[in-house]
């Protein structure tokens, strides 16, 4: 993999799509099976059980308390397993029903453990990761930007390959309009440069803005001052040490993520 | 002793009033100028300019005639000037009142105004189905919109957020759930087992479940008060969504209001309709870009409050409407709510409610036929109410008869100011004066069409211009001077009176265009007096059948009439059979038998009720006569029967009272009566005799018989003298007089009748008041004393025995 990137190669073979177990929306998998469609990569989809809820409903005093009556319920694993077999249930379906359009090769993979560790673990073998979006308090099942504004979307782009794949897949992304316009956001000038040069005849409107550093704070003030629809980040070196960041990150953002390698 | 009574034969210039219309100077009606006056109806004209011209309450019109006498044409020719310079009334709509859409609100408008303001309104959907959705889509609604969500969402993230830091400080996790959250105790950093926690000692167990607790509060008082924060955020976007509407509605409005600006009642509406709008913004970013022909879209039934019910349009009209509602029923004349069936079940709205005769005729008139008012069910209750309430009220028959109990429309009611004008037969308007009350209140003014006019000089001359007229007016061929004069004459024949002329527009038209349909077959240029008696001709021979059968069972013997000879105790009376507007005479032999009695004349007809009262009021009267004359110092001794052989069918009218009495006479002076005679007129008890109808058709009836068996110059048919004026008789029957083959004599007393029948002198009383002997009323006399002699033979018998 690593030497097709070398090579320039910036074919998109395969996907990971990570799946939360509590609502992922319909419409965020039809946009990821769209760009595996468009990418002609195959899909890989992952179910994380979440482990720690597991182990917290194997203890005595645990109750749930639910979001619709903010009543008390007793909470015990088998009921959460077979809830969570459920939903994987619905998901294998709701799949199949978009692959039967998108022709394309997919699989359900279902794991337990924490989430963004699982999913971390298996990166390496895919070009792109999706995030679904993080609002982990959300009271909300279906995620995404809520009124039928197209919203922009943001990328962060340096020099590398995978800045350089980054912005193929999000060029291929924004061909259909589904973007107002794309807030690039570059440390320097030789990248804006690099990166002018690749979108200068795409028609895409671009919003350049240069910002000092990757620290995680620079990132999230830079996107959520524009409440993106999307966000695309090459997977960055200093993050393979510190995955936490990430998943800080991903906590905070607003819309789905797509890390590209 | 015997006696000539020729001289009481009419000559043949009496049987026939020809019209002569040589003073005119005219060849045909091209000759004459179209005349724009109603003839022979000053009465009627007169009472109708009144009628009309009065414009207070209750002075509505009743015009009163038989039919075809041109009421209408008469009304609508006074009224079309009156109503085109009239001013132009309102136009009426329904609009839909926002407040109780069950009583729809009534907008009154300047003529023309409707349509345009029905335009607007429709124009301003369409622009408000573009332009709201244009202003939700745009950035900057939808950043704000985006701006209220996000801040709500992150304040309900927040809340949760910071409980979840909260926790952690205790080394407590929240966590996600199927239905909602758990918390589960933490130790560096990771969730404790089961084993992990069953180790731990009580108090620390003691200490996580406080914390457990803590956060567990804290984390439901959230959850509480996420619904609450969710309402305020869509309160919050409603009000973004309200100001934008506003802002976005007023601007269409605005020039709405602008357009209306002179009428408050349409700005009051157009208020309304900004509030409406603004309330049910959401239906018109729902029909964004939707088909309005799509069903489904349901779009009419969504922006329907908005639209504007054209009630009345008087927009092409010029001055005041006259209507004519050919089919005044209830609903035809209130108006009505229509429904629509909608998956089985019946739906209306105020864009279904339809407009009546009444609203259309408002600030106008309203023609109306009296007979198909009272046909039809509440038709005539219902524009009583309206005329008595100055309004027009829109209320189903099934709402009033409380045969549905649906909740249906009340719109409000439409006041009006309208003359409504009835045509109708006399009957009509006299037995509503009887019988009801109100009619006196609304209908103040009758116009009574005459049916006839006198035949002058004047009056025939704008009769000619008439037919020119009407001629003109039906595009048919000129009509020649002896088409006129023979039109005329029919008119004249048409009402059995030689000195005046119908008035009845319907015949004289239908006659003008069969006489042109002979013409046209006849190929002439000109219609003349050949195709007019032509027409006349065949429209008898067309009803003539019954007729025909009828003479033919005398000719066959079937029926016993005599037409030669003489009979004591029988005579040729006359009849009239009436067919529609044919009539025939038919002669019926009358028989009379007299006996000692004690004065009691019996109409056998009348004993099997098959004689009318008018009828037996002629029997009584010749007995009265009988007594008067003959019996004034002695009992009336005698006993006589009467009556019309071979008749099974109802006798109604005194018309053959002369007769009966000279059959009676004769059988009392057992003198022969000529039966090549025939007589017809009513008698008074002092034997004058009278005026009856029909006299035309009588005479040709009898005439009919004796020709058919041959004219003998002895026949004849005795009429009252008054009826001399009414003679029209048909050609062939004033040839046959004027060749003295058949005679016509005009009588004024019952003495000449049986001088006439007889050949006898009826005879006067002398100076000791007798009859001379011989004489007619000598014998009557004597055979009457013989009877009373007898009868007190008859009654000295019984006191000796």
């Amino acid at each position: 993999m690593n030497d097709q990137i070398i090579n320039g190669d910036l074919t998109v073979r395969r996907i990971l799509m990570d799946i939360d177990a509590w609502g992922t929306g319909v419409s965020f998998m039809q946009s990821a099976f769209g760009l595996a469609s468009h990418l002609e990569a195959e899909l890989f989809g992952l179910f994380v059980e979440d482990a720690e809820l597991l182990q917290a409903a194997e203890l005595p005093f645990t109750r749930e308390i639910s979001l619709s009556s903010a009543q008390y319920r007793d909470l015990d694993a088998s009921s959460i397993i077979r809830h969570m077999q459920v939903e994987a249930d619905k998901l294998r379906r709701q799949m199949e029903l978009l692959a039967a359009t998108s022709k394309i090769n997919w699989s359900l993979n279902i794991a337990r453990g924490e989430r963004f560790e699982q999913v971390f673990e298996k990166c390496n073998e895919f070009e792109l990761i999706i995030f679904m979006p993080g609002r982990k308090y959300s009271t909300r099942r279906e995620q995404g930007p809520s009124s039928n504004v197209k919203a922009p979307a943001v990328l962060l782009y340096k020099s590398g390959t995978h800045s350089l794949r980054a912005l193929h897949v999000i060029k291929l992304l924004m061909t259909n309009g589904a973007f107002s316009y794309l807030k690039l956001l570059t440390l320097d000038n030789s990248a804006e440069k690099k990166a002018k040069e690749q979108l200068e005849k795409t028609g895409i409107p671009v919003n350049y803005v240069h910002i000092p550093n990757t620290e995680i704070t620079e990132l999230t003030r830079n996107i959520m001052s524009v409440s993106p629809g999307l966000i695309v980040f090459p997977f960055l070196d200093e993050w393979r040490e510190q995955p936490s960041v990430i998943k800080d990150l991903l906590d905070k953002l607003p819309c789905p993520l797509i890390l590209v390698r | 002793m015997t006696i000539n009574n020729k001289q009481l034969a009419l000559p043949s210039e009496l049987l026939y009033h020809k019209c002569d219309l040589s003073y005119l100077k005219l060849t045909s009606t091209e000759d004459l100028v179209d005349s724009e006056d109603v003839i022979g109806q000053s009465r009627a004209l007169e009472a109708l300019n009144f009628g009309i011209g009065i414009r207070h309450d209750g002075y509505n019109l009743y015009v009163a005639g038989s039919t075809g006498m041109g009421k209408h044409t008469t009304v609508n020719n006074l009224l079309e000037p009156r109503a085109k310079s009239a001013e132009t009334p309102s136009d009426w709509c329904y609009i839909n009142n926002f407040d109780q859409p069950h009583k729809p609100l009534a907008l009154e408008l300047p003529a023309g105004h409707a349509r345009q303001l029905h335009a607007d309104m429709e124009q301003l959907v369409d622009d408000l189905t573009i332009a709201i959705p244009a202003a939700f889509e745009s950035d900057e609604y939808q950043a704000r919109a985006q701006e209220v969500h996000d801040k709500f969402k992150k304040r309900e993230e927040q809340a949760f957020s910071d409980l979840a830091d909260k926790a952690k400080d205790k080394d407590i996790v929240l966590l996600r759930t199927p239905g909602g959250y758990t918390l589960g105790p933490l130790k560096d950093g990771k969730i404790l087992t089961p084993s992990e926690f069953d180790v731990l000692a009580k108090k620390e167990k003691d200490k996580i479940k406080a914390f457990t607790d803590e956060i567990e509060e804290e984390l439901k008082s959230i959850i509480k008060k996420v619904p609450i924060w969710a309402k305020e955020g869509r309160e919050k976007i409603k009000e973004l969504n309200r100001e934008l509407t506003e802002v976005t509605v007023e601007q269409f409005i605005s020039e709405l209001k602008d357009t209306y600006q002179d009428l408050p009642e349409v700005l009051k509406f157009l208020e309304t309709v900004e509030l409406g709008i603004i309330t049910n913004v959401e239906e018109f970013r729902k029909y964004a870009g939707s088909d309005k022909k799509d069903p489904l879209a349901d779009f009419d039934q969504v922006f329907l409050p908005f639209q504007v019910n054209v009630l009345v349009d008087n927009s092409d009209l010029e001055g005041a409407p006259i209507i004519y509602e050919d089919n005044p029923t209830y609903n035809n004349l209130m108006g009505r709510v229509e429904h629509l069936a909608q998956f089985g079940t019946l739906m209306t709205d105020f864009t279904l409610i339809k407009s009546g005769a009444m609203h259309r005729a408002n600030g106008g008139y309203l023609v109306l036929d009296i007979r198909k008012v009272l046909a039809s069910a509440f038709a005539w209750e219902g524009l009583k109410r309206a005329l008595r309430a100055h309004e027009i009220k829109i209320q189903s028959l099934e709402q009033m008869l409380s045969l549905v109990s649906t909740i249906s429309l009340e719109p409000e009611p439409i006041p009006i100011d309208l003359k409504v004008i009835l045509t109708g037969e006399r009957i009509f308007y006299y037995l509503l004066k009887k019988y009801d009350p109100e009619f006196n209140q609304l209908f103040k003014v009758m116009a009574d069409f005459s049916e006839e006019m006198d035949r002058n000089e004047d009056n025939t001359a704008g009769y000619a211009s008439l037919i020119a007229t009407l001629q003109r007016e039906q595009k048919l061929k000129a009509v020649s001077r002896g088409g006129m004069e023979r039109i005329i004459e029919d008119c004249s024949r048409r009402i059995d009176d030689g000195e005046k002329l119908s008035l009845h527009m319907g015949n004289l038209v239908d006659l003008l265009c069969e006489a042109n349909y002979w013409s046209t077959e006849e190929n002439t240029k000109i219609t003349t007096e050949i195709h007019v008696q032509k027409a006349i001709d065949s429209r008898i021979k067309r009803l003539d059948q019954l007729r025909e059968q009828v003479h033919e069972t005398v000719l066959r013997g079937d029926y016993l009439l005599q037409t030669s000879g003489k009979q004591v105790g029988q005579i040729n009376g006359l009849s009239v059979i009436q067919l529609g507007d044919y009539a025939f005479g038919k002669p019926s032999r009358i028989t009379a038998t007299a006996r000692l009695g004690t004065g009691k004349v019996i109409d056998i007809e009348r004993e099997v009720d098959l004689g009318g009262s008018i009828h037996s009021k002629g029997v009584l009267i010749l007995s009265s006569y009988l007594a008067d004359r003959y019996a004034q110092d002695t009992p009336l001794s005698l006993s006589a029967s009467l009556v019309f052989e071979q008749s099974y069918g109802f006798v109604e009218g005194d018309s053959a009272s002369v007769a009966e009495l000279c059959t009676l006479l004769s059988a009392l002076s057992k003198l022969p009566l000529e039966q090549s005679m025939a007589i017809t007129g009513s008698v008074n008890q002092l034997g004058q005799v009278q005026a009856i109808g029909g006299v035309n058709e009588k005479i040709e009836g009898f005439f009919d018989i004796c020709h058919a068996r041959g004219l003998t110059g002895e026949q004849g048919v005795i009429i009252p003298e008054a009826n001399i004026k009414h003679l029209m008789l048909r050609t062939d029957v004033v040839e046959a007089v004027k060749t003295g083959r058949f005679n016509i004599y005009a009588v004024n007393h019952v003495d000449q009748v049986m001088e006439l029948m007889t050949g006898i002198e009826a005879g006067e009383k002398d100076e000791k008041g007798e009859f001379p002997v011989e004489s007619v009323n000598g014998l009557v006399q004597k055979r009457l004393t013989e009877m009373t002699e007898a009868r007190r033979k008859f009654a000295k018998s019984d006191d000796e025995k």
